[in-house]
């Protein structure tokens, strides 16, 4: 299945990013490089402690990096000091947890209109009911406040929020995380369709990578800090050429029998420890193919096939 | 409920000069007699009607009590939530002036300030709006700082919003609850704070006080009960109705 | 298999919340039954019911849960009329239980040695405590814990998640039960530490031939896990059977429609059909069946307006309540 989008040019980018949290030792991005495209979504997945988050609070600037280069629509990433209003809502956030996410003392009109006053645009209430509207919203929730609305209803809110400045970049962070599965199908259909209609491009990071493979055309698998395997979506999943990455796909639960023979196969032991020695490859005491070199040299990031980018020295298939 | 008392108190302030039968300050009949249909609760020392000086008294207090309230909330908001907002240097500073206020002894320093400028009820209310804010700084404060890691807060950052709307808009009405209890119970140890100056006589003389109206006839409270007894009474259920009225708001949220 | 070799049997199970004037039905008339060496899995979203009803089976609800049963039996014995003591003498001996979050479950202020201990401790007063250590540390290295007599005494926060829900299945299985309970027990765990646990569940069952009950919201994980499968919805068992027949197969709308709203890997993007509207909440009396607002063929049938349907033996031997289904 190929990609049903038009790449365009490049809009974010990140090379070489290193961040290290003020109160650990060890680095929580070591090095990620990737790129999104307009009109695309990007998939970043992993698990808890690859950095993924930090990934994301970086290119919008919410956290600052050591080292290396994030571009963000030609410039910096906006952060939060006060500079070019038009800049910095031309990339958005939403957050994973609906119920924190929105002002628990404003009615759902003072939320939505709050970012449109802010940047001097329209924030009429008929604005307000486009943007309710835009994410399958009845109009009666007006005047609610967020504690008498669902999980589900709450995270529509935070996306219309997001959307209000017609941004060109939406990061979002979990955004499903916390929802049923029923109403996760819902926001994960409505993030689609949006994305068609309003043209933003999207970076979207999940630990589920069932839900990425819904949304995601291109995926960027991470592991303790890094980016191990970088491509399109389906190829990704369905040849995976790092071992992580086909041991993630194995490990996700599925509905047809015979993938329960398929997991037990491929099923990896002990749990990621940041811990380790500084060179080689972070994932070698998981891997069932590490060799010497492993223990000595970091893989980096090198070309596959075309687009198709992945860390190691023994990729599967080659 | 705790609601209805402090309004009760408050109607009965602003309505006293209408609702007393007479000027508290008259000498209407003869002195220290007990409570009667001529006068409700008795007569103080020199035969001043108590009803009419606990009616007054209640416009008294209640006028401290506010004037104190906004002097109060002016400076501790703003200094907690500035102070807990922004951190950093501006934290420090603002918070060793606020331990400055808070370890000073109230009462004696009220005596002091008194005895240097006067004990008119301006004066009052300023001595006691200025040595009270401190505690309730640090409560706004506290609040500011937690509400300050809230996802919407940084959702309202990344929107644009800036310092001063996201104090005023985002965080402010996060932390009303909290402190609007510890508030109330502040204010009702202002009134007793009052209400002791005012027994000692550093109340204003112009005006009549509950304290006041219990102290001038001190030598005389073992026999005539009732001088003590209702201004006590009205202090008491005055400084209850703000308590419980921290309570209730308190258990609301 | 006979009704008398059941481990567990329960019918017409209903817990009703009271507060004030109003009644709130958490669970509406579940029939349950569970042999040794089997593995039970509840489906469904929050709010159905699941873990309301899991914890009537265990006697943990609070007081203002009223329980009505036509039967519960357990090991042969009524349960319904079990007084506190003899909760205590079921939970933890009889019946292990884990539950989904490992940070709270385990007391951050004690040893995991120590509240290990007190799990055996309290129901085998006679053993002594060098042989109650040996069984620790056997128990905790059967659960793959390595290095087991070495680690007593850390506290949990020194410990992984996946290492902390491992201690609290030793500790589900230190006294040997019949039945292990499990609720949700790897949804706050990582997709690769999951899989290690979902085997080591497994491979104890095999290990001890325990009859489990299963809980999770995910359709993936009760497939990789369990035998039967039982769905609910808003407190009611839509449809029950056999996991590749509810799963790959399914016959009650709602079940079709989780299906058809479960993420997965192979699946084309876009292709996930979201089902309308948000789950019931019972209170009082409900006419006609209770998805017929969000079910595509039910919505405006006559008989799913007005009558609430039963569960009634369908294809294959499952058991579905849905009157556009017919019964074989």
């Amino acid at each position: 299945m190929t990609t049903d989008v038009a790449v365009g040019p490049t809009i974010v980018s990140v090379e070489d990013l290193h961040v290290r949290y003020r109160s650990r030792v060890e680095p929580t991005l070591k090095g990620v490089t990737l790129s999104l495209a307009a009109g695309e979504t990007l998939g970043v997945v992993g698990e808890s402690g690859c950095g993924k988050s930090t990934l994301l609070r970086s290119i919008i600037g919410l956290i600052s990096s050591d080292s290396g280069v994030i571009k963000v629509l030609g410039g910096r990433p906006p952060g939060l000091s006060d500079g070019d209003l038009n800049e910095r809502v031309a990339i958005q956030f939403v957050h994973q947890d609906p119920f924190a996410s929105l002002n628990p003392r404003m009615s759902i009109r003072q939320i939505l209109q709050a970012p449109l006053r802010v940047n001097g645009r329209d924030h009429s209430t008929s604005r307000i009911r486009e943007l309710l509207d835009m994410v399958g919203l009845s109009h009666s929730v007006l005047e609610s406040h967020p504690a008498h609305l669902s999980g589900g209803q709450r995270q529509r809110v935070a996306i219309a929020r997001a959307l209000s400045t017609k941004p060109k970049v939406l990061l979002l962070d979990e955004p499903v995380s916390a929802l049923d599965v029923s109403v996760q199908a819902q926001v994960v259909n409505l993030i689609n369709d949006l994305q068609k209609s309003q043209g933003f491009s999207c970076l979207f990071v999940s630990h589920d990578l069932a839900v990425i493979a819904q949304v995601a055309h291109r995926v960027a698998v991470m592991y303790l800090g890094r980016v191990v395997e970088i491509g399109e979506t389906s190829q990704v999943l369905r040849e995976p050429a790092h071992p992580y990455t086909m041991a993630l796909a194995a490990s996700v639960p599925r509905l047809r029998r015979e993938s329960k023979g398929e997991s037990s196969q491929v099923r990896i032991i002990g749990e990621p420890s940041a811990n380790v020695m500084a060179t080689g490859c972070p994932f070698r005491s998981r891997c069932w193919m590490a060799t010497n070199r492993c223990d000595v040299e970091t893989p980096l990031l090198d070309p596959l096939a075309s687009g198709r980018k992945v860390a190691c020295h023994h990729p599967l298939g080659r | 409920m705790a609601a209805s008392g402090v309004l009760t108190w408050l109607i009965l302030a602003v309505f006293a000069p209408w609702l007393a039968p007479q000027d508290p300050f008259l000498v209407v009949g003869e002195g220290l007699v007990g409570p009667s249909w001529r006068h409700p609760l008795g007569t103080d020392l020199i035969g001043r009607d108590l009803f009419s000086g606990v009616l007054h008294g209640a416009r008294t207090s209640a006028t401290i009590v506010l004037g104190v309230a906004v002097i109060v909330i002016a400076i501790a908001f703003t200094v907690g939530l500035v102070s807990g907002y922004l951190g950093g240097i501006v934290d420090d500073i603002m918070m060793r002036i606020a331990e400055v206020f808070q370890v000073v002894p109230r009462f004696f320093l009220a005596i002091v300030a008194i005895a240097y400028f006067g004990s008119g009820v301006d004066r009052l209310i300023i001595i006691l709006g200025l040595t009270s804010w401190s505690g309730l700084a640090r409560v706004v404060r506290a609040e500011t700082l937690s509400v300050r890691e809230s996802a919407f807060v940084e959702a309202a950052r990344l929107f644009g919003s800036g310092t001063f709307r996201t104090i005023f808009r985002e965080i402010l009405p996060n932390i009303t609850p909290t402190t609007s209890a510890y508030l109330t119970l502040l204010l009702s140890r202002v009134l007793l704070l009052e209400a002791s100056l005012a027994f000692i006589g550093l109340s204003d003389p112009s005006s009549i006080s509950w304290g006041y109206l219990a102290g001038s006839s001190q030598a005389y409270l073992r026999s005539a009960w009732w001088i003590a007894v209702f201004p006590g009474l009205a202090i008491l259920l005055a400084a209850l109705s703000l308590t419980s009225l921290g309570d209730a708001i308190g258990r609301r949220e | 298999m006979t009704t008398n070799s059941a481990l567990l049997e329960v019918r017409d199970l209903s817990v009703h919340f009271e507060s004030g004037s109003d009644r709130l039905t958490a669970v509406d008339g579940v029939d349950l039954t569970l042999d040794r060496g089997e593995t039970l899995g509840i489906v469904g979203e929050s709010g159905c019911g699941k873990t309301v009803l899991v914890t009537s089976l265990l006697g943990l609800l609070p007081s203002s849960a009223r329980v009505t049963s036509g039967r519960l039996r357990f090991r042969g014995a009524e349960l319904s009329n079990v007084s506190g003591g003899g909760w205590r003498a079921i939970r933890g001996r009889r019946i292990g239980m884990v539950f989904q979050d490992p940070t709270t479950a385990l007391n951050p202020l004690r040893t995991i040695g120590s509240q290990l201990v007190e799990a055996i401790a309290i129901h085998d007063r006679a053993a002594t405590s060098r042989e109650i250590r040996t069984r620790i540390v056997e128990l905790l290295e059967s659960v793959g814990i390595p290095d087991a007599s070495g680690r007593l005494s850390d506290y949990p926060h020194q410990w992984s998640g996946g290492m902390r829900q491992r201690a609290l299945i030793a500790m589900a299985i230190s006294n040997s039960p019949d039945l292990l309970i499990a609720d949700e027990p790897t949804t706050a765990l990582d997709v690769t530490i999951q899989a290690q646990v979902l085997e080591l569940f497994r491979s104890i069952q095999k290990e001890r031939s325990l009859a489990m009950i299963f809980i999770s919201h995910s359709l993936g994980v009760v497939n990789s896990i369990a035998d039967r499968v039982s769905v609910m919805y808003a407190g009611r068992i839509v449809e029950s059977g056999s996991c590749s027949d509810v799963l790959l197969t399914p016959s009650h709308p709602y079940t079709r429609a989780l299906v058809d709203c479960f993420p997965e890997i192979g699946r084309p993007r876009g292709s996930l059909r979201a089902i309308d509207g948000l789950p019931p909440r019972i209170f009082g009396r409900i006419d006609g069946c209770r998805f017929r607002e969000r079910c595509e063929v039910g919505r405006e049938r006559a008989d799913c307006i007005g009558q609430d349907p039963i569960l009634k033996v369908a294809s294959g031997g499952r058991l579905v309540a849905c009157h556009a289904v017919s019964p074989s």
